[in-house]
This record gives structure tokens, C-alpha cells and sequence, in this order.
């Protein structure tokens, strides 16, 4: 069962597709482009507002961004 | 486009770079450029950016002579500079009445020399200048006859200097002295494509900026391809890829469709210097050459891609036997 907090990220990539209804945990949002450049700011304040903390960017990568899977153990686990 | 291989082909005699000595992390940008937070820690993280050059009190000059001068240094006795072309990615580098291309040709020494500016592929305008530079030697140059390219500029205005969800520029320059049928590295092919739809730089709209992006790996492949068929060698062929520094992640997502080895992109610079306008891949031409990775026959293919949108791909051979 997910976390309320990686829902709020998925609904906010669903929000910007949608084509889309369903978003699974395992997809790579970057390479699939479902989050692209323009967006990755966004996905930080998205992740951040629904986590209640600022985002420690010397501690994480680009792969703690890759899929919903990762943003949760990164970010909500 | 081009036939760079007709005749006789184009040689790179000598390629030299410059880096100003101040180095600043990419934080210390933020506020010269109003990145927040975390603008700055996406581009720490997602587009791979750390360190780059920057030195405001640099004049234009002084960045162009160290690289220009060195490159020079390579003219044989009896040899001489019929051309220079400034090549250069911002289309105003200087008032409109100071001509960069005859000031630096003077301060080399070469005030007769008949020097002229490029810049209308933008950050690719560096690799277009050899190719032009070589078709004015087959058109007009008799023996003896040398040109050389010279590109560098400053990211001297915020506007400048960050390319917003893409790139934050820095400084350097780059020189390459060039002839036909010379010692130094062939010019095998060179492709180039301009994509006028994207002229307007930074004023695209979202949805073009998306499009652009969706694009982008399949289109630098194209010319890719189109740069490797001409030079009459494959992919595998090519020892490494000496690509621009505008970002990692675009390169990402050129790896995934060129289906290439990511290893075959040299992208160490990525975050030492970033994106230096037109002077990436000399700047890592020279870092691989100075440490001893450019092999004496082996293929290298430059990659660079400007705003407007123009991509290009140069394949050359290397010579070792004209290094110092």
C-alpha cells in the first residue's frame, strides 16, 4: 500500500497527462518523459510539499528521481 | 551538406584551448542568475553541473589570445594565415561598431589577414567555421596557405549565461589552425541541420520547448549518422564521442537512441567546465589529447548542438605526428 505522500506525486504527473489513468510504481518518468525538463523543478517542490521537508540535494541522485518506486524509498519510506 | 573530403581534405594542424583560472560552483551562480534553491540543485543533480570557469573582469581579448596564440604557434616557417574566422554562438559579443574577428587577427600579428565572424549556427558555428575555412583554401589558397578558427566568448549578462531547464554557460575559449592536405587530423566529413522552426532561442513557447525536447535525441542522431556515412566509417568504428557539455542528461538521452556505449561519450567535463558555448568539444579535444587518449589513427566524432536549432557532427582521424 502506498503512502499518502508518493499518491500526491503520482496525481500531480497523472494531472499533467490526461491521456493518463494509472501511473505504475516501476515506469521511468524521466526516459518515458512523463516528467521532462520543464518539469523537474516542479517535481521537486511537488515531492517536497507532499514529504513536509526540503530536499537535501547533496544527498540524493537522479535515480532517487527515476520512477514512484524510487521517490518513495528516497523520499517517503 | 558539406563535402569536406572533396579535393583535398581539411587538416586540424594544431587545437588548442584556454579555461580562465577562476572556477566558481555553480551555487555561487545563483544569485547573478536568480536560480533558487532548487533550480540549482536540479541542475547539481539531474543535468550533472558542478564547477565551471567564470571571470568577469576578464577582458574578451585576453580569453581569445592564450588558445589563438598557441594554436598560431603551430604555423610552419613559410606558412601563412590567409583566414580567420571568429566563430561565435551570442550574436552580439561586443558593441556594433567593435569587430572582435580584425581586433583579435591585429592582436595576433595578423593585421592582414582577412578575418571575418560566424555565428549563425550558434554553438555549432565553431565546427561550421572549419568547414567554411577550408572551402575558402580550396577556392583561393595556394601554398602555403593557413586559416584559423577562433571561438570563445563570456557569458557576460545573465540572460546569457542561463539557458533556462537546459544549461548554465561558462567561460573558455578555443583555437584550430587549419590547411589541406596537412600532418595534423583529417576532417573526414561534417553534417549539419538547422532547424529554423526553433529560431527564436529563448522565446519559444512551452510547447515548442517540449517538442524541441522530445526531438532531440533523434535528431543529433540523424546527423550522427549522416556525419558517420559520410566519413565512410560506423559508430563502432569511432573511438570516442568528444561531445558539447551543454548537460548530461541531454546526453542521456542521445546515448539511449544512438544505442552507443555510454562510456564512448566523454563527459568528464560536464562538471568541471560546463557548457562553454562553441568551445566544448575543442576544450575536450585538448583535455583527452593533454592526457593521452587520442590514439594516432583512431576516429573521433564531434558533437555540438546550438540554439535556433542547429545540430552538427564532425568525424576526424587523429594524427599524433604533429604534437609537441
Amino acid at each position: 500500500m502506498s503512502s499518502a505522500g508518493i499518491d500526491k506525486v503520482r496525481d500531480w504527473i497523472l494531472g499533467r497527462h490526461p491521456d493518463r489513468t494509472e501511473l505504475a510504481a516501476d515506469v521511468d518518468l524521466i526516459e518515458s518523459r512523463l516528467v521532462d525538463s520543464l518539469a523537474f523543478v516542479e517535481l521537486v517542490y511537488t515531492i517536497e510539499d507532499a514529504a513536509g521537508v526540503e530536499i537535501d540535494f547533496d544527498t540524493i541522485d537522479i535515480e532517487d528521481f527515476q520512477t514512484l518506486a524510487t521517490i518513495e524509498k528516497a523520499f517517503f519510506a | 551538406m558539406s563535402r569536406p573530403t572533396a579535393d583535398r581534405p581539411i587538416t586540424l594542424e594544431r587545437i588548442e584551448s584556454y579555461l580562465p583560472e577562476r572556477c566558481v560552483r555553480i551555487e555561487e551562480m545563483g544569485e547573478r542568475l536568480g536560480l533558487r534553491r532548487a533550480e540549482l540543485g536540479v541542475f547539481r543533480k539531474f543535468y550533472g553541473l558542478d564547477t565551471l570557469r567564470f571571470d568577469p573582469e576578464l577582458p574578451l581579448l585576453d580569453l581569445l589570445r592564450p588558445a589563438a596564440r598557441a594554436a598560431l604557434a603551430a604555423l610552419p616557417e613559410g606558412g601563412r594565415v590567409d583566414y580567420l574566422a571568429y566563430a561565435h554562438t551570442t550574436q552580439a559579443v561586443a558593441p556594433a561598431d567593435v569587430d572582435i574577428a580584425q581586433l583579435v587577427g591585429e592582436d595576433l600579428g595578423l593585421g592582414d589577414t582577412e578575418a571575418f565572424g560566424l555565428s549563425h549556427q550558434a554553438c555549432v558555428s565553431s565546427l561550421g567555421a572549419i568547414e567554411v575555412l577550408g572551402e575558402l583554401l580550396r577556392a583561393e589558397g595556394g601554398e602555403g596557405a593557413y586559416a584559423l578558427m577562433v571561438t570563445g566568448e563570456q557569458a557576460y549578462s545573465p540572460i546569457v549565461q542561463h539557458v533556462p531547464n537546459t544549461a548554465i554557460m561558462a567561460d573558455a575559449s578555443a583555437s584550430c589552425l587549419i590547411t589541406l592536405d596537412g600532418d595534423g587530423d583529417v576532417v573526414r566529413s561534417f553534417a549539419a541541420r538547422t532547424l529554423g522552426e526553433y529560431a527564436q532561442w529563448l522565446e519559444l513557447t512551452a510547447e515548442q520547448n517540449t517538442e524541441f525536447g522530445e526531438q532531440y535525441g533523434t535528431r543529433i542522431a540523424e546527423v550522427i549518422h549522416q556525419a558517420l556515412t559520410e566519413a565512410g566509417v560506423t559508430l563502432d568504428e569511432i573511438d570516442l564521442v568528444i561531445p558539447h557539455n551543454v548537460n548530461k542528461l541531454a546526453w542521456r538521452q542521445t546515448i539511449k537512441v544512438l544505442q552507443v556505449a555510454p562510456e564512448k561519450v566523454f563527459l568528464d567535463n560536464v562538471p568541471r567546465f560546463s557548457h562553454t558555448f562553441a568551445s566544448d568539444v575543442f576544450v575536450n579535444y585538448t583535455t583527452l589529447r593533454d592526457a593521452g587518449r587520442l590514439v594516432d589513427g583512431a576516429h573521433y566524432l564531434l558533437v555540438s548542438v546550438g540554439l535556433g536549432a542547429t545540430f552538427g557532427a564532425m568525424v576526424i582521424t587523429h594524427r599524433a605526428g604533429g604534437e609537441a
